[in-house]
């Protein structure tokens, strides 16, 4: 068993996603960052998709009343096991009565931590995702007690070199099924702008601030997915992320690669990005 | 698969397919044809697919290229199903209209220059089609709206509308399946939970029903409620034959 005694800012179990329930309006969720939560499955030899602890610039604290193997991967924080400083990106052995503090981040926005065995939680829609609507808990709460599951028998990774969360400032995307609605002019506005992330930002869309003249016309309502830039009448930007709505009626002037996704989930506020137009 | 339709690649693993952007129901009747054939012929290759008025997003495994399957299903010939046609059920949902379930009633009297009676009546006698869900999870978009009800939506979203709240916006109107904030006209209340995450099935439409409106008295709708908490309530369902 592991106990929380604090929650941190925004802490919740995640994993590969939810699938095969959007056409009900049920939207995936999962990890922000997805290749730093495989990573940190890859660590501790589970499968990449098991459920992992995402905590939000400011990391709760653990007890862990067993003996655990785990591994702290994505953004910068300041792990502590015992008060001690631990490193990221490696395999930590605890023991039982261990306190892992996770602190505060110092680059990027989201940190994983995976427990060899995985999070245990009840599956809702065949994944233990947290999200409000779904889960019985939208998020982890101070005092939440979480069980550790059966170990697997992958093979795991001391240690994993030449893994930091992007420095890249430059966002891979496609042109989104709205980009033809743009003038030539808007359309490389959109490419040669610098955009700063809002501080709106959170699990469902990440805002981006800019003082360039763009807009387009709603739209009927059509799919949008994670990664979709929508661009709204009134000029602003938005990036769906994880959390994001199946469904929207602003124009998808854009669409992220997968990993384009990772990467700017861990930009904080006022960070800059550039949008690189795939062709 | 020749169709008036555009195949796009939508991201890494997804490819869209578009009508011309219209609603109504000749578009939504060839959506849910192709969506349910691609469901059908496809299914080792798509996770999941989510369609709207004119589109549909096919979200595909990772190993499949987009590119390739719209090659795959371009060349397919496509052979329109009836199976879908047979399933296609009439749902009645019972909605109390009173005054204190209805938070927006009093603008929506305003706004339309119609008594509350007429609103009430011109929104039950409509049979409406679902054309998608979206928005929420189990929230249906339901087309059919008289055109009287044609209201724009609120200025400012209201920050939170109570779950099972029946609203009107735009041409359209829907039922609200758990606390949410939203911009359109509560003009009722149903006792009924149409998302229930602890069901099976958790939603009570599956996206390709007809749905039709109910008034009910406040104490029906108390009466509806306790049955509905105590596992009692059987839905008003029957099969629609156009």
């Amino acid at each position: 068993m592991v106990r929380l005694l604090t929650s941190g800012l925004y802490t919740s179990i995640q994993d590969g996603g939810r699938f095969g329930y959007r056409s009900l309006g049920v939207p995936i969720s999962g990890a922000m960052d997805h290749r730093a939560m495989m990573l940190s499955n890859v660590l501790v030899g589970n499968p990449v998709n098991t459920a992992v602890m995402e905590c939000t610039l400011q990391g709760p604290s653990l007890v862990f009343n067993v003996d655990a193997t785990i591994a702290i991967t994505g953004a910068h924080f300041a792990p502590k096991v015992n008060r001690k400083n631990v490193d990221l990106n490696t395999i930590l052995i605890v023991k039982k009565g261990d306190m892992l503090t996770l602190g505060t981040s110092e680059v990027g926005v989201y940190g994983y931590v995976a427990v060899q065995g995985g999070w245990n939680m009840d599956q809702v829609l065949g994944s233990v995702s947290q999200f409000k609507g779904i889960s019985s808990m939208p998020r982890l709460v101070k005092g939440a007690v979480l069980k550790v599951g059966r170990h697997s028998h992958l093979n795991k990774h001391d240690h994993i070199e030449a893994f930091a969360i992007s420095s890249k400032t430059h966002i891979d995307a496609y042109a989104g099924p709205e980009f033809g609605v743009l003038t030539k002019r808007e359309q490389m506005a959109l490419e040669q702008t610098e955009f700063y992330v809002g501080r709106e930002s959170n699990r469902m869309a990440y805002r981006l601030t800019h003082d360039i003249i763009i807009n387009a016309p709603e739209i009927i309502t059509a799919p949008v997915q994670p990664g979709t830039v929508q661009l709204t009448p009134s000029g602003d930007l938005m990036v769906l992320m994880r959390d994001a709505q199946t469904t929207g009626g602003y124009a998808r002037v854009l669409q992220l690669t997968n990993h384009a996704v990772d990467v700017l989930s861990q930009k904080r506020s006022e960070e800059t990005i550039r949008f690189n137009i795939l062709t | 698969m020749k169709l008036d339709v555009t195949y796009r690649v939508f991201g890494d693993h997804a490819v869209l397919l578009d009508w011309s952007p219209q609603i109504n129901e000749q578009t939504h009747g060839w959506v849910l044809q192709i969506d349910h054939w691609l469901l059908l012929n496809f299914k080792n290759d798509i996770v999941e697919t989510v369609r709207t008025y004119h589109s549909i997003a096919i979200y595909l495994h990772r190993d499949i290229v987009p590119q390739e399957f719209i090659q795959l299903i371009k060349t397919t010939t496509f052979i329109p199903s009836t199976t879908n046609n047979e399933n296609t059920y009439l749902i009645t949902i019972p909605v109390c209209y009173e005054s204190s379930l209805a938070i927006d009633m009093d603008e929506v009297v305003r706004v339309s220059g119609l008594s509350s009676e007429h609103v009430v009546s011109l929104h039950t006698k409509v049979i409406y089609t679902i054309f998608f869900m979206g928005f929420l999870p189990g929230f249906p978009y339901l087309g059919g709206l008289t055109k009287e009800l044609f209201i724009p939506r609120r200025d400012s979203p209201r920050s939170s509308i109570d779950k099972g709240s029946v609203a009107i916006g735009g041409v359209q109107t829907g039922i609200y399946p758990s606390n949410s904030p939203g911009g359109w006209h509560v003009i009722g209340k149903t006792p009924l939970v149409i998302f229930d995450i602890n069901k099976s099935e958790p939603s009570i439409f599956k996206g390709v029903e007809k749905v039709q409106f109910r008034s009910i008295s406040l104490t029906e709708f108390q009466s509806i409620s306790s049955q509905v908490a105590a596992g009692k309530y059987s839905l008003e369902k029957e099969v629609w034959r156009g």
